[in-house]
């Protein structure tokens, strides 16, 4: 078991080297010029050309991904071109934000999610499961920025209940969640509802059903955890998504996270910033994929890995 | 051997999928210590008969639309609740499944599985339910039991699985085992000593068994009382003893041509090796439903379906004109 983390931690390396590449070719070679963004609309071509060469954008390009390579591995992320204070400690005050965000959406996703999925498997095409199916197309099929406005004209406008912005309480916390979350609730539903129509037709349901265990006990107990592992799976491929709609929803909610430092960065062509941020994303769906490769062999003991 | 009241009647069951009507009237009772095998070729309504008893025809496909299924101090079945009809099964019936590789479930270990009925009826505690399942596991002859329920399904062996399963149906000592064709999916060898362990158990516990087949020489071996199946009806039964020497319904007669005489050597033909096929259960022709097989049939066969004849006291009946017309 060790071993196979320490191999896939040894197999994270790569992956993150060609998204470091990939990010770094497309911030340098976009039109425009991040040195005179940088310095401000009236400034003089002398501190232009102060800042370029601060920064290294005079290097030829090659060279200048090589330092940043090299600025990596010592774990320092460059300077944010903007505020010159490390790349680093921006993104390490802003994680917080965007961890609680995503962590508090995945978690009303799946949970909301599989329980309305279960609830309606058990009774195919009942009105609870006619109900469940509607409201996941709904979900689905809503943009995220329509649903977060919505939300915000109704609960915060019109009802005065929640913030309609910022961070600080649970209430601040309750809309974006929603948001962020409710297209994956949707998802998470229908999947949750397929996967265990699948598993209540398996022979070993009947067995249990045989044995004397109420239905109840046999979706819950028997079925549930038989379908968790296409559902772990699912956790892995959104987490990335929903990582992607946390920059819309921070935007719409002002929720100071990553994903709006990441905006402001690309609206201030402040390159540092954004590299360090995308690599930031990247690591944290690589390291839950990972995870979540390790759920597996928890959840389902026929995949034992040595 | 047998005594008293039946443990089990079923009167006049009938299941149907829809326009499938799998179960078309099939009445039979079984007595403490006895073996009743329902025999037949695949497709007949055997399992549909068994999984009727316990109440789980799955709502989606089928349902039981008519008889009594009477177990003796619970009533009809038929008649219970949902929360009734789960206190019997497991408790006072205990059911073994044809396919031990997929009956058990993958992600719990083998003695909670076994313990679980013990749990639930019993209300015994997780401890409690651990030593009783390697107990049981040590009665159906697994070895190093204390081990194997620690083990999960898919590290047994299919023969050992079975083996797990029967466990699993005897915990809370039901009165009536139902075994649907346990040892088809089995290695001939695994087939004779999970046969012999029924036997075993059987005499051990006393208790009423059905036992599903489409091998008569498990039969031979093992029942007191027979019913042949062939397109959803019951189509002779009686003692098979009885039924074995002197078969009265050509269907029967043209299955036990087919079983090779003992001594004779050689592999034994299975019940499918009767010419032709059975008819569509949504689409039944007039008439008697093994016409199309059979090699007596004539003009009345075509006409009526031959009711259920009985013949002497002692439950021998048999469905077909020709007997009759030569009685
Ligand atoms: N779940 C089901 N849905 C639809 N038809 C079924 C189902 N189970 C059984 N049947 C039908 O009922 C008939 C009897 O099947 P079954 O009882 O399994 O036969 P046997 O056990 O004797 O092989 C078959 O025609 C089969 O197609
Ligand atoms: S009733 Fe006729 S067709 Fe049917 S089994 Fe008897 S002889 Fe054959
Ligand atoms: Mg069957």
């Amino acid at each position: 078991m060790l071993d196979y983390i320490a191999y896939r931690v040894a197999v994270l390396i790569p992956t993150l080297l060609a998204v470091s590449l990939a990010v770094f070719l497309v911030l340098h070679l976009v039109p425009g010029d991040p040195a005179r963004n940088a310095a401000g609309p009236d400034a003089a071509e002398e501190d232009i050309e102060l800042i370029r060469e601060q920064f290294g954008l005079d290097q030829p390009l090659w060279r200048q991904y090589g330092i940043y390579l090299g600025n990596i591995v010592r774990g320092d992320l460059g300077e944010s071109f903007r505020t010159r204070r490390p790349v680093l400690d921006e993104i390490v005050r802003r994680m917080p934000a965007t961890l609680e965000l995503a962590g508090f959406a995945m978690l009303f996703a799946v949970v909301v999610g599989v329980a309305l999925g279960v609830v309606a498997s058990m009774r195919p095409n009942s009105a609870i499961d006619s109900a469940v199916n509607g409201l996941s197309a709904l979900g689905i099929s809503a943009p995220v920025f329509f649903l977060g406005l919505l939300l915000m004209l109704l609960f915060s406008a019109r009802l005065q209940w929640l913030p309609p912005s910022g961070r600080g309480t649970m209430a601040h916390l309750v809309l974006p969640t929603i948001t962020l979350g409710l297209p994956y609730v949707a998802t998470f539903a229908r999947v949750a509802r397929s996967t265990m129509l699948d598993v209540l037709s398996e022979d070993y349901i009947r067995t249990a059903r045989a044995k004397g265990l109420v239905w109840r006990r046999v979706v819950w107990r028997h079925a549930l955890i038989n379908a968790a592992v296409p559902l772990v799976t699912l956790l892995g491929v959104y987490f990335g998504r929903l990582l992607g709609g946390a920059v819309i929803v921070e935007t719409i909610f002002a929720w100071p996270g990553l994903g709006r430092l990441m905006v402001d960065g690309i609206i201030q062509r402040d390159i540092n910033l954004v590299q360090g941020c995308i690599l930031f994303f990247a690591t944290a769906i690589v390291l839950v994929n990972l995870v979540v490769d390790l759920l597996y062999s928890v959840l389902d003991p026929r995949i034992a890995r040595g | 051997m047998s005594d008293g009241a039946p443990v089990l009647a079923v009167e006049g069951l009938r299941t149907s999928f829809g326009a499938v009507r799998a179960v078309d009237g099939v009445s039979f009772s079984v007595r403490r210590g006895e073996t009743l095998c329902i025999v037949g070729e695949s497709g007949s309504g055997k399992s549909a008969t068994a999984l009727s008893i316990m109440g789980l025809i799955p709502r989606a496909a089928g349902k039981v639309v008519d008889g009594t299924v009477r177990l003796a101090g619970r009533g009809d079945l038929r008649r219970l609740d949902d929360t009734s009809m789960a206190e019997v099964r497991g408790r006072d019936i205990g059911m073994v499944f044809q396919e031990p590789m997929s009956a058990l479930n993958p992600v719990f270990r083998i003695g909670s599985q076994i313990g679980e009925p013990l749990r639930v009826h019993r209300g015994l505690s997780r401890r409690e339910a651990h030593e009783r399942a390697v107990e049981l596991l040590a009665m159906v002859g697994v070895p190093s039991p204390a081990q194997r329920a620690l083990d999960y399904p898919h590290q047994l062996s299919g023969g050992m699985r079975q083996r797990a399963v029967i466990a699993m149906a005897i915990a809370c000592e039901p009165a009536l085992i139902l075994a649907d064709e346990p040892t088809t999916a089995l290695d001939v060898t695994i087939q004779a000593q999970i046969l012999a362990l029924f036997e075993d158990l059987q005499d051990r516990l006393g208790v009423a068994m059905v036992f599903i087949t489409h091998d008569l020489r498990v039969v031979a071996e093992i029942a007191d009382q027979v019913c042949v199946m062939y397109a959803g009806v019951v189509v002779e039964q009686g003692a098979a003893r009885d039924v074995l020497r002197n078969p009265l319904h050509p269907y029967t007669q043209g299955l036990l041509g087919c079983v090779p005489r003992a001594g004779a050597g050689g592999t034994s033909r299975r019940l499918n090796a009767i010419p032709g096929t059975v008819p569509s259960l949504a689409a039944l022709p007039q008439g008697c439903r093994f016409r199309s097989r059979c090699p007596h049939a004539f003009a009345r066969c075509a006409e009526e379906e031959p009711p259920l004849l009985h013949q002497g006291g002692d439950g021998r009946a048999f469905r077909c004109w020709l007997t009759e017309a030569a009685a």
